[in-house]
């Protein structure tokens, strides 16, 4: 009884989560949406033919910019956490090593209570509708997160390793560079997967600090579908919502590796 | 020159919610060169904090460390590790999981910017002595506890460093082992000529390695000395009953008068002292230093037989007692004087 009841949940749940992406990739396929009202079904690559070589629609375009953006400020954030991460675990008093939570607070924020002010001063600065815009911004949002996961990690690798290189001559960067960073790799995929996706996913700094095609992000190309064509195109919003899973799989298939085989030789004793 | 002084260490550690705890209250003590020198203690008397202040690791609150002359540490002063000319092999072992055996012992010489024909032949050399030449492709998790305890070592060696300090090494490492490696780690010691400075909590350990043993309780020292004259002659009760296995009965007496004379008694067994009347004295007896006969002062309330030796233990003129005796006619329940062949009086 108990088992069945296990796999009914299983079941449900599987049915739950898969169900509106089999619709995703089902509906990406199909020419127009009448056979949900018992219409005939015609199926087509015509959706992903339009978006990707139309000259209307820039789908490539939007998946390069957020390839790039999400790319650049994952990389970066990670950049910045390993170290601040590092120093919360190895030098944070006891007292204040409890509080790192409060970091994770600053992800709380609406977005939307710093949305104006940074709009002024991107104005300011001249950088509205560019990639240093976005960039920055995930880079700031997406840190605590960061520093999170890494803090996490780092707090397992024993102590005795670090006070071990010091004694073997090397000093708090050497530390860092040539231990905790290659101990780190499997967090280091982990966060960046984490980071990556944040930024891949935004919406509403990427709505807001991008004019253009040069600079929009697939999130905002998706949404703006609309307004090209003056009715929902659920074609085409489909055909993009499938297409642009594709590069976070396959990071993060590619990333997996790193993140299975870090965690088993991690052991000193 | 000394090789080694530390002078009037105090140490304090701030833990959180727990506030202040003095580790260290005033540690002396003098290591000479090429020594193999044993702090034993039991856990929480601060001998690890000792180590690590020796290491540069931690600063002392007051006093000095004195190393070949120099001050290294004083609340003013801390020479930063790699400049002690020491190494230090951990309880954990510390081994960096990345890298292979070999890059394991290469980095302490990497950092000390020694170029890569000397490093080669460097390791080469330390891995034959510790007979790990075969294993230096290998990854530390590919490794037993022995081997990793080796590499540990190895590390610490390559250096060639004046002093090597060694915190626990065997405590992770099961018994059969630690013999083995206990041989190994004074076999090197000797054919190096370097100076160890080895902290353990187990006895035998300490009493097999030691040229000189210190020993250490709640953050003071109790007595220094060879490890014999340690065993032997025990300063203080603690000391008494922390070494040999089973430890040293201590037991407090009272002073009595017979025939107008100052004695003591200990169920049967009386003994001519000096003090007055009813004046408490605090003695040991060895367990090998008892022997049993007929009689009824004590009752044997268990007996031990482990090989060529029995332990029996005793109860009676409201004391326990443990002797040691090398046949085993002692049973359960019976009943027994003792006679005491040499004991100890601590003042």
């Amino acid at each position: 009884m108990k088992r069945f009841v296990l796999i009914l949940g299983l079941c449900f749940f599987t049915i739950f989560t898969l169900l509106p992406i089999v619709l995703m990739i089902f509906l990406s396929f199909s020419e127009d949406m009448d056979f949900l009202l018992g219409g005939d079904l015609s199926l087509t690559f015509g959706n992903y033919r339009d978006i990707l070589f139309s000259e209307e629609v820039s789908f490539g375009r939007y998946i390069i910019n957020s390839l790039i953006i999400s790319g650049l400020s994952a990389c970066l954030s990670l950049l910045l956490s390993l170290p601040s991460a590092y120093a919360f675990s190895r030098f944070a008093s006891p007292f204040l090593s409890r509080f790192i939570f409060l970091f994770l607070l600053i992800t709380m924020f609406p977005p939307i209570s710093t949305v104006g002010f940074l709009f002024q001063v991107f104005s300011a600065l001249g950088i509205i509708n560019t990639y240093l815009s976005l960039i920055v911004t995930h880079t700031a949002w997406s840190l605590p997160l960061g520093v999170w996961v890494m803090y996490a990690y780092t707090e397992k690798i024993p102590k005795d390793i670090d006070r071990s290189a010091l004694i073997d001559g090397a000093g708090l960067f050497r530390t860092m560079f040539y231990i905790i960073l290659p101990l780190s790799k499997p967090a280091l995929a982990s966060a960046y997967i984490l980071l990556f996706l944040y930024s891949f996913n935004e919406f509403l700094f990427a709505y807001m600090f991008t004019v253009d095609e040069s600079t929009r992000t697939v999130p905002v190309g998706v949404a703006l579908f609309e307004g090209l064509y003056g009715q929902i195109p659920w074609g085409y919003i489909m055909a993009s919502a499938s297409l642009s899973v594709l590069p976070v799989m396959i990071g993060v298939l590619f990333l997996q590796k790193y993140i299975i085989g870090g965690l088993t030789k991690g052991s000193v004793r | 020159m000394t090789f080694l002084k530390v002078q009037g260490i105090y140490k304090t550690h701030r833990s959180g919610l727990r506030g202040k705890v003095e580790v260290l209250k005033g540690v002396s003590f003098d290591v000479e060169e090429g020594e193999f020198f044993v702090i034993l203690g039991p856990s929480g008397c601060g001998k690890s904090t000792l180590l690590n202040l020796i290491a540069g690791l931690e600063k002392p609150d007051k006093g000095e460390i004195i190393l070949k002359g120099r001050v290294v540490s004083s609340p003013r002063v801390c020479v930063p590790p790699h400049e002690r000319d020491l190494s230090m092999v951990f309880q954990s072992y510390a081994l960096y999981p990345h890298m292979t055996v070999y890059g394991n012992m290469e980095f302490p010489l990497k950092m000390a910017k020694v170029n890569k024909k000397e490093r080669e032949k460097r390791i080469r050399e330390v891995a034959e002595l510790l007979r790990i030449s075969h294993l230096l492709n290998s990854k530390p998790s590919e490794l037993s506890g022995g081997e990793r305890q080796r590499v540990a070592l190895g590390r610490a060696l390559v250096k060639r460093p004046s002093l090597i300090l060694m915190d626990e090494p065997l405590s992770n490492i099961d018994a059969s082992l630690k013999q083995e490696m206990r041989l190994e780690i004074k076999r090197i010691q000797r054919e190096t000529g370097t100076t160890f400075l080895y902290v353990t909590h187990d006895q035998i350990e300490a009493m097999a390695l030691a040229d000189k043993l210190m020993i250490m309780r709640e953050g003071r020292v109790e007595q220094i000395g060879e490890p014999l004259e340690v065993y032997k002659d025990p300063k203080t009760p603690f000391v008494a009953g922390f070494l040999g296995f089973p430890p040293m009965n201590v037991v407090s007496r009272k002073v009595f008068l017979k025939d107008g004379k100052p004695y003591i008694k200990l169920g049967n067994w009386e003994y001519p002292v000096e003090g007055p009347e009813g004046e408490e004295i605090v003695i040991g007896i060895r367990p090998e230093y008892i022997s049993l006969r007929k009689g009824k002062s004590f009752v044997i309330t268990s007996v031990e037989r482990i090989g060529n030796e029995t332990f029996v233990y005793l109860e009676g003129d409201g004391v326990r007692l443990v002797a040691k005796e090398k046949g085993g006619h002692a049973t359960e329940g019976g009943k027994v004087d003792i006679a005491v062949y040499k004991f100890k009086i601590f003042l």
